[in-house]
């Protein structure tokens, strides 16, 4: 077994956890999911991209969080990234190049 | 020659998958919307006590050190803090579970504890505040003497 399957296996070998809250933001590039997870220092945050799944799980002293997203085909994998602030963990997902808007430019004949 | 009236009129076509696309977003946010009764926004608080301080812990995720106040007077001890609810520059909100929030806790702690020496510290989303016990006052007996 690998990745999503067998972090959420362990996961749940753990202890029950907790779904964060989480927002979903977006613009021409890209969506902004921000979760509030407090007292998770950054390495005890994991993010998991596989397939059209999205895995967050962090580790604070006394609870786990942890939510499972699918992801829209638009986003480009290969491009997430998160970051951990003050107890709040934001991901980054891209779209692919040919979801993003792109202006064509005009021509006259002349 | 032919004209369409309206949008409305033109033939239901799908020739780029974008319905296909449009779900994947539809399925977030559904799945979203299916977890959610779970989703914990909340700001919890701890007291734990210690042989000779006591230790105060509340969540304040997303929050800097200015953004919160801690104040010692008569004995009590308040926690006060507030997130105001900002959508990211440059971003439209697509779904929003983390709310706003304001803490404002107080705690009796009577004079047994000494508000020079308390400190507080915000660590990864969480504020502890740390009050010391002030040293106990020692119990005297009166030596009583004949007269």
């Amino acid at each position: 077994m690998f990745g999503i399957e067998k972090a959420k296996q362990n996961a749940e070998r753990t202890q029950a956890a907790i779904a964060p809250a989480i927002d979903v933001y977006e613009n021409d590039t890209e969506l902004l999911l921000l979760a509030d997870v407090p007292g998770v220092a950054q390495n005890d945050a994991t993010v998991t991209f596989e397939h059209d799944r999205l895995l967050i799980e962090a580790k604070a002293k006394e609870r786990t969080y942890r939510r499972e997203l699918v992801v829209p085909r638009t986003i480009d994998g290969e491009k997430v990234s998160a970051n951990l602030r003050a107890g709040v963990l934001s991901v980054r997902l891209p779209k692919r190049a040919q979801y993003q808007p792109r202006q064509i430019p005009v021509q006259g004949s002349s | 020659m032919f004209e369409y009236r309206s949008l409305l009129d033109r033939p239901m076509v799908d020739p780029f998958g974008w319905d296909d696309v449009f779900q994947g977003f539809d399925r977030l946010l559904s799945e979203l919307q299916r977890q959610s009764d779970g989703a914990a926004s909340r700001s919890e608080a701890a007291v734990k006590e210690e042989n000779d301080r006591v230790k105060i812990q509340v969540e304040v995720p997303g929050l800097a050190e200015k953004d919160v106040r801690v104040d010692f007077q008569d004995g009590i001890l308040s926690v006060t803090a507030e997130r105001p609810v900002n959508v990211p520059e440059g971003y439209a909100p697509r779904r929003r579970e983390r709310s706003a929030y304001r803490v404002s806790r107080s705690y009796s702690l009577g004079d047994a504890f000494d508000p020079e020496k308390t400190t507080a510290e915000l660590k990864d989303g969480v504020l502890t505040v740390t009050a010391f016990k002030a040293p106990a006052k020692q119990k005297k007996t009166i030596t009583v003497t004949a007269a």
